[in-house]
């Protein structure tokens, strides 16, 4: 049986994870609201654009589920603005039954 | 008291007010333009009320960079006066700048290395944004930086990137002093960072090492990085950032890449944009701006694989000068050239009759301490 593994994507940055590759194309997170994240998720068979709130998750078919743990944005500094590709989102990521992590 | 030297702290303080007074002068140029422009008044009057309004900006432009000049001259000289004070001489900077080397102890250890391919190409294509693909790490501000540097001018990256025997390639950056240092990437560089859309190492890809070791050696520098800090530490020309209604309109842009500025416009602030072509939190190069269809055309240093979802975020996106100013937060522009040329200016200052022009003639002219004009009084 497969287990989650929790990993921490910048915002804005890409990576391959289990034949996909994971895109991280919007974060929010607020005291008011619960943390959404909107992902582009590329496999061999075309890509696609979920947004999912902490704790939804999506099944890719021969990849596996991802799920949203949680979001983490950067608060400003001495700047009045966060810096771009500040802050993290942190995904669930669990191997579905024909790929290896 | 009469002494040779200068306080190099108040050296320092001054240069900071120059810059600061520089950036009001960028200000008033930008709301003197978006002012003029948002005004409903056609015809001949109006032509010529406009064109005058323009020199005056341009005037306030190069006011704008001589006073960054001379920011740059005085900090300069209160680094070259520390140096002569300091015991046995001190350390230069410039062409003496130290040069490390990501081989040395602590540099670059807490991240997945691959060795470094000997051969990297610099060819315009290959400096070019639509060949950019991020990887692992968040710093698209960096990204974007280079992507608008080598649509700008490729033939300036490649003069920052010196390629040595054995795959060893020599880096020039530049300090907060606009001062040249140089890093020695050899052997390995970052695994999963940013390559070329095949896979491939750019130069890009050296970029990235070389900000890790100047941002202290930790590869978490690269993670949240501001367009206005890249394009400085790339060129070591002050680069100047716009937000709210000081962003730079359609015409101001397209005169901007005229110029041959690059320009960065990242949507911090705006962490699920409305347009789903767009990314949140994220930075883009502007390539084009179309002033008879009224768009701006940016790119995504993401690249272009997995882009086929039309739901989704797309490499390359033209739209209005409204969705752009709508989805996008903040424009940083850059400059490209030797710090603190300004060509001749001369003539300008005495065209000014306004409070400011006379404020910076009297500075400039040696009729008014600087620290008095800095400090009102």
């Amino acid at each position: 049986m497969s287990h989650e593994e929790i990993q921490a994507f910048p915002l804005a940055s890409r990576r391959r994870w289990n034949g996909a590759l994971i895109s991280i194309a919007g974060a929010k997170s607020g005291p008011d609201e619960p943390s959404r994240a909107r992902l582009q998720i590329s496999t061999g068979d075309g890509a696609q654009t979920v947004t999912l709130a902490e704790g939804e998750s999506v099944d890719i078919p021969g990849v596996g589920t991802i799920r949203l743990d949680g979001v983490d944005t950067e608060p400003p500094g001495e700047r009045p603005r966060p810096a771009p590709g500040a802050g993290q989102v942190r995904l669930g990521l669990t191997p579905g039954d024909h790929g290896t992590s | 008291m009469s002494f040779l030297g200068a306080d190099t702290a108040q050296l320092v303080q001054c240069a900071r007010r120059y810059e600061a007074r520089a950036g009001d002068l960028a200000s008033t140029g930008e709301w003197l333009r978006s002012t003029t422009a948002a005004v409903s008044w056609t015809g001949p009057d109006a032509e010529l009320f406009r064109a005058r309004t323009h020199e005056v900006c341009a005037r306030l432009i190069d006011l704008e960079e001589r006073l960054r000049g001379f920011a740059a001259e005085l900090d300069r000289e209160a680094e070259e006066q520390n140096a002569v004070s300091a015991p046995e001489g001190g350390a230069g900077g410039g062409e003496g700048a130290p040069s490390r080397s990501n081989t040395d102890e602590g540099i670059g250890r807490n991240g997945d290395r691959q060795p470094i391919d000997e051969g990297i190409p610099d060819d315009d294509e290959s400096l070019s944004p639509e060949n950019l693909a991020q990887g692992r790490w968040g710093d698209c501000g960096l990204l974007a930086s280079f992507g608008a540097l080598g649509h700008m001018d490729p033939e300036f990256l490649r003069q920052q990137v010196e390629e040595g025997p054995s795959g060893v390639y020599t880096v020039t950056m530049y300090d907060e002093h606009g001062d040249p240092v140089t890093y020695r990437i050899e052997r390995e560089i970052l695994a999963d960072g940013a390559t070329g859309e095949s896979g491939e190492q750019t130069l890009a890809s050296i970029y990235e090492e070389a900000w890790m070791m100047h941002n202290g050696g930790d590869y978490e520098a690269l993670n949240g990085i501001f367009p206005e800090d890249a394009l400085e530490a790339m060129t070591g020309q002050p680069a100047s950032r716009y937000a709210g209604d000081d962003r730079p309109g359609l015409e101001e842009m397209a005169t901007m890449l005229d110029e041959g500025r690059p320009i960065v416009a990242d949507t911090a602030g705006n962490e699920m944009p409305d347009d789903s072509r767009i990314v949140g939190t994220h930075a883009y190069s502007v390539t084009a701006v179309d002033r008879e269809n009224g768009t701006v055309t940016v790119v995504n240093p993401w690249g272009a694989e997995g882009m086929d979802d039309p739901n989704g975020p797309q490499e390359t996106v033209e739209m209005s000068i409204e969705e752009f100013r709508e989805n996008f937060v903040t424009t940083t522009v850059g400059r490209i050239g030797p710090r603190g040329d300004d060509g001749d200016s001369g003539g300008i200052l005495g065209d000014f009759g306004d409070a400011i022009g006379d404020a910076v003639d009297d500075v400039v002219d040696g009729t008014t301490s600087a620290f008095d004009w800095m400090t009102g009084n």
